[in-house]
Formats: structure tokens, sequence, C-alpha cells
């Protein structure tokens, strides 16, 4: 498959409403393939329909303030996909300067932990990136990463669920960060067997 | 051997987990679901495959004895979970485990949901309660999310999502939705939306 079909595939999910109507920023994917980073913006129109001549080949240097420092993070990541988007509750979380806690099993497993809040440097994306999925940049917005397109297009969808839950939590108590160890176990059990099968299924297309 | 039950079953499986998808009760592939077409057995989604590539021949038999399993597949890794619903309610014939978003409110501050629609309580109950936290996939997840289901339709499971159950997938999917439009009206309306 072309690499715009292949994106047009896993990124529908992008194109919910948390992600088009009350977004801070529009959102760009980043792939690895065939040695070189290639970047997809959708001008404001939906990843479904992606065209060929919205995919281009990265530019460093020359990028936006948004992706210049993202896409740097990325070359030197062992990761083959990265989203960068602003939807509103991470967002919200990104202005307040809180990161979002892990609450929910899904984030732990997806994410690895916390999505910590950290300056728009390619070496502070990065170091925020080796452990962990997701991070919130200032002057980016929510940057997730995975072994494919659809992993890291997931890990967007997670995180931001996780920031709406853990700001609406508070009306009926407040959201309870899980234990450390249990977030430890529970990423150690997706990273060795469910990731893989997703990979089975979704790197076969991403290739 | 498929019969024709099991074909439509099968069918089914397929159709609701697209539902699922579509209404974002679910993302990517979490989340699963499962029928009971007779005493020996259930018929489960498989783990790691997304709704919108689900065919019925991806739907995997499972013993819920011995939890051996046929085809290419793996079953979903919640299979203990489903299994110890369908051996403590023989009324159940179908399951349906979503992370949707505002039932996790509640999965995450470990609170149950009071049910303020009557109409909605007449047909889920007038509280959803909340299971303690088990790893997923655990035995633990299993007991402890059963013990707080009891004889209800639909469970919260702590820091993780909702369990609804049915005499049919129309049924537990339609549990599904009304917990989950109570639990999002019960949220905004303190929230302020």
């Amino acid at each position: 498959m072309e690499l715009y079909e292949v994106i047009r595939k896993y990124a529908g999910m992008l194109d919910g409403p948390e992600f088009t109507e009350h977004a801070e920023s529009g959102t760009a994917i980043l792939v690895k393939r065939d040695g070189s980073i290639f970047l997809a913006e959708t001008d404001g129109g939906q990843w479904k329909e992606l065209e060929a001549q919205n995919v281009r080949e990265v530019r460093p240097g020359l990028e936006s303030e948004r992706v210049v420092a993202a896409a740097e993070a990325f070359v030197h990541s062992s990761r083959k996909a990265m989203v960068i988007s602003g939807p509103p509750y991470a967002s919200i979380c990104l202005e307040a300067g809180r990161g979002i806690s892990v609450v929910l099993d899904d984030m732990a497993q997806i994410i690895g932990g916390a999505c910590a809040v950290c300056e728009n440097d390619a070496k502070a994306i990065a170091r925020a990136l080796k452990k962990r999925d997701a991070v919130l940049v200032r002057g980016a917005g929510l940057i997730t990463t995975g072994h494919n397109i659809y992993e890291a297009v997931c890990a967007a969808v997670v995180s931001e669920k996780s920031a709406e839950v853990v700001l609406k939590a508070p009306v009926i108590g407040g959201a309870k960060p899980l234990p450390a160890i249990d977030v430890l176990k529970m990423r150690s059990f997706y990273l060795k067997k469910y990731s893989k099968e997703e990979r089975a299924v979704h790197d076969a297309d991403e290739q | 051997m498929q019969t024709n039950n099991e074909e439509m079953l099968r069918r089914e499986l397929a159709e609701y987990g697209r539902k699922l998808l579509h209404s974002g009760l679910v993302q990517g592939t979490w989340g699963n679901l499962s029928v009971r077409p007779n005493a020996e057995s259930m018929l489960v989604t498989p783990s790691g495959v997304d709704y919108e590539r689900i065919s019925p021949d991806d739907i995997v038999s499972v013993s819920l004895d011995s939890f051996e399993y046929e085809g290419d597949r793996r079953p979903t890794s919640e299979l203990k979970l489903h299994a110890k619903i369908y051996s403590a309610r023989p009324d159940v014939r179908a399951i349906i485990h979503t992370h949707s978003k505002y039932a996790c409110v509640f999965a995450a501050a470990r609170m149950p949901l009071q049910i303020e629609d009557p109409e909605i309580a007449a047909r889920i109950g007038e509280v959803v309660h909340i299971a303690e936290h088990g790893m997923p996939g655990s035995d633990e997840l299993a007991d402890r999310t059963t013990k707080a289901l009891g004889n209800g339709a639909a469970c919260i499971m702590a820091a993780h999502g909702l369990i609804c159950v049915g005499s049919d997938l129309e049924e537990a999917w339609d549990r599904c939705r009304m917990t989950e439009d109570a639990a999002r009206t019960y949220i905004n309306k303190r929230w302020g939306d």
C-alpha cells in the first residue's frame, strides 16, 4: 500500500470530534519508511480522505515550530510512527502544566505511565518518550508514538480520554492514580503480549 | 463444523464489535464481546484485531471448562472474566466489555453510578456497582467483577471500564449505551456542560 493509503486506513480515529471540533490545533503524523521520515497533514480535511499530496518527506530544520523538535526527537526514537495533536482536554492539562496521571489500565498499558509535560526541545521530547509513548509539549501539543501508525493513533485517543477523565473525576471525588508497580506490570504485559498481536496484524499493511 | 446458529452468532459478534467502535464505546481493539451458544462453550472476539477488520471467521470458540480454543486467532485476554460470569449467571447469554469514557470516570474514581433517569433505572437498576481493581486477564479481576455484578445488568470495573450482560447481544449492547448515557449525564450535569 502507498503510505497515504496506510495513514488513511489507520488514522480514522483522529477524525473524531475530540480531535476536530474543539481541538487547540490540527494533527500531524510522522512515519518512518524506507529510511526516511514522512510528514502527513490534512490541511483541515479528514484523515480518511487523505491524498498522496498531503504526505511528503520531512525537511530537517525547515518544518513548523510544532513539528521541528518532534521530528528531530523522532529520528532517534525506536518507534516508527508519531502523532502530534492538540485535543481539548490534553491541551487543558498542558496549559495547567500538570500532565496526565495514569488512572486507567489502558493508559498504563498503551502509554506506560503518566504523561509528563516538557519544553519544545528535541532532547527533552526524546527523553520523555524513552519510556513512555506520550508527552505533552509546550508549543506543540500532545505527542504520541507507536510501533506503527495504528499504535500511535490509539495512544493519542487513549491519552485524550484519560485527560478528560482526570479533569472531570473531581465531581465524584477525584481519580485515583494506579500504583506504580501495577503500571509497570501492565506495561510489561502489554509490550510482551498484546502489542505483539496488534503489530502482527497492522505491520503487514504498514510495510 | 459450524451450525447455522453459530454462523449467525459469529456474524452478530462481528457486527456488534463494529457498532461498539463506531459509537465510541471502545477505542481500537480494546473491549471484548462474547455469546454463549450452549452450556459447554462460548464464542468470543479475538485478541488484537480491530473491530473494522473482524470477520465471522475470526471469532473464537472457547471451551468454558478448559479454555481450549480452535482456529488461528487467539481469543480475548479477558476469557476468564467472561467464563466466570457465564458460570455464575445461567440467565446470561451475551457479555460486552467496554472502555467507554464516562463509565471510565467512575472507574477511575472507584465510585458506583447512581442512575438518575427513572427509565434507565427501570432497565438496568438504580445503581451500577463498582468492582475492585484486578490486573487485566487475571482470576482476581474475574472474581471481583463477577461478585460486584451479582444479579445485575452492568458493573463498572475499577480503573478499567464497564461490563454489561444480557440474554442476547442486543440487550447487552442497549445496557452498555444506557449506562454510558447515564454516566455522561451524571458527570456533565455536575461539570457544567
